[in-house]
């Protein structure tokens, strides 16, 4: 995609006059910091805040349909899912392979909300369409809407002070909160490892995201980017697809299996039968996380040994600005995949040691 | 001195037989937060366009290039052991590593800094 047909988010005016440094992201021109990745991974964790993550696909399937479509192509149970209930889950190819992850909040009986990654959006939707035997109603809601997430405690507090009732939410519940005339979606999500929210206004309503945004900047929680949001989530070890997920890394080997219902009647979901094999009979290769004797990250793809054998690569690795530590998720040979295992990395031009650790990295206290 | 950037977005300033390397201002901007600096140790022969080192952000990690040929002579400890001085002062304080070199004239080829700022400008 050429740089001129990067899309905007609603957004874009804002990041310009908070001083973000833009970069095209799945085909969007998106913040990757406002000044400093580390400052806003710190914020995140010690007061809160704000990533714009508009570019992010919103899915609307709606009617009589619509849990069946669903139950047909995610991978975590729809039935008896509450509403106000959001789910993670994946989307899978027959063999297992991951299309995307994604959440689905439960609006109503009828009435589902997909959140999946920008970059799938377009694959989700025809993954969706090709299933759509019994005519759900799909539409994509992304453009002109404004998604973002705030994180953190300070942002739960002032969230939270503003609409009392979302004190009430759990996590992975989903509601609405007035704003003047506008109703706005709310999820008790994120992809930070902290606690906080995800909004999404519709184009008529962006002003009143914009206001909600400046209230958060009063109240101590800072605009933040992808740089920190890959931190962020890194350290709280949860997937990216392109990295730890793809059309070749299934759920299972990935560490998913609790996002992946197995006893679904037929005829079930795409891929779950490949999906149940491999978690019967185990699978050759294993996500591990990896503590890392180096003072800098392991990259993707850098090679992963055992006493001198390739056994696998990194799909992830930083160093950890919480921890101070660099850390990095692995898919390696699940032979050498067990807590506490020697491995070496390779970075830069030498090898480091490494050790395989539970996950994730960092836990909010 | 005078002070020439090159298209990898190092800077060199000439002293004698000597040059002072760091990285340009939009260099560090555009690696973010520096957190890991390597410098092949003193005593290294390099050629033009060798690699002398590593710079790493929480982003990604960058190869140093030396424009010249030339000797490391002297390395800046200080910015190895806090890599964050190179997001403080990189025209400055935050220099990497000074080479000797028998030959200066590739130096005439780079771009001079003022004319390099107004291409690549920085906060």
């Amino acid at each position: 995609m050429s740089e001129n047909a990067l899309n905007r988010t609603p957004l874009y005016a804002r990041h310009g006059q908070q001083g973000a440094k833009l970069v095209p992201f799945a085909g969007w021109e998106m913040p990757l910091h406002f000044g400093s990745i580390l400052e806003e991974h710190h914020a995140t964790r010690t007061s809160g805040s704000i990533f714009d993550v508009s570019h992010m696909g919103r899915l609307s399937i709606t009617g009589p349909a619509a849990e069946s479509l669903l139950e047909r192509v995610v991978t975590r149970m729809m039935a008896g899912m509450k509403d106000g209930q959001a789910r993670y889950g994946l989307a899978c190819l027959e063999d297992g392979g991951t299309i995307d992850d994604l959440i689905v909040n439960r609006m109503g009986p009828e009435d589902f909300l997909v959140v999946c990654n920008g970059a799938n959006r377009e694959a989700v939707v025809k993954h969706l369409q090709v299933h759509n035997e019994h005519g759900a109603d799909v539409s994509d809601d992304t453009m002109g809407s404004t998604m973002v997430a705030v994180q953190g405690p300070a942002a739960v507090q002032r969230m939270t002070a503003r609409w009392p009732h979302l004190a009430e939410m759990k996590r992975y519940r989903c509601g609405l909160i007035e704003h003047g005339e506008h109703a706005l979606f709310v999820a008790r999500t994120g992809y930070t490892g902290e606690d906080g929210f995800e909004i999404i206004a519709p184009s008529i309503a962006t002003e009143a995201i914009i206001e909600v945004l400046d209230d958060l900047n009063q109240h101590n929680v800072v605009n933040a980017g992808l740089g920190a949001r890959d931190s962020l989530r890194l350290e709280a070890a949860m997937p990216l697809y392109g990295h730890e997920l793809s059309e070749t890394k299934d759920p299972i080997s990935a560490g998913l299996r609790f996002a992946v219902t197995l006893e679904k009647d037929a005829p079930g979901f795409v891929g779950q039968e490949a999906l149940r094999q491999k978690a019967e009979q185990g699978v050759p290769t294993t996500l591990v996380g990896l503590s890392i004797d180096a003072p800098r990250a392991a990259r993707q793809g850098a090679v992963v040994k055992h006493q001198d054998e390739a056994v696998g690569e990194v799909t992830s690795g930083v160093v950890s600005p919480s921890l101070q530590q660099s850390i990095a998720m692995a898919m390696v040979d699940t032979t050498w995949s067990n807590e506490g295992t020697k491995l070496q990395v390779e970075i830069g031009r030498g090898v480091a040691d490494a050790t395989v650790v539970p996950m994730p990295f960092y836990k909010r206290s | 001195m005078d002070t020439y950037c090159t298209d990898s977005h190092e800077w060199v300033r000439v002293d004698g037989d000597t040059i002072e390397l760091g990285l340009t201002a939009h260099a560090v901007q555009e690696l973010t937060d520096v957190t890991f600096v390597e410098i092949q140790p003193a005593g290294t022969m390099l050629g033009a366009g060798d690699s002398l080192g590593e710079v790493e952000s929480v982003k990604t990690t960058s190869d140093i290039y030396a424009p010249v040929p030339g000797e490391i002579i002297e390395v800046n400890e200080a910015v190895v052991a806090n890599p964050a001085l190179l997001n403080e002062d990189p025209w400055g304080s935050a220099w990497l590593v000074k080479l000797r070199c028998p030959d200066l004239s590739g130096v005439e080829g780079l771009t001079p800094r003022d004319d390099y700022e107004a291409k690549f400008p920085s906060e």
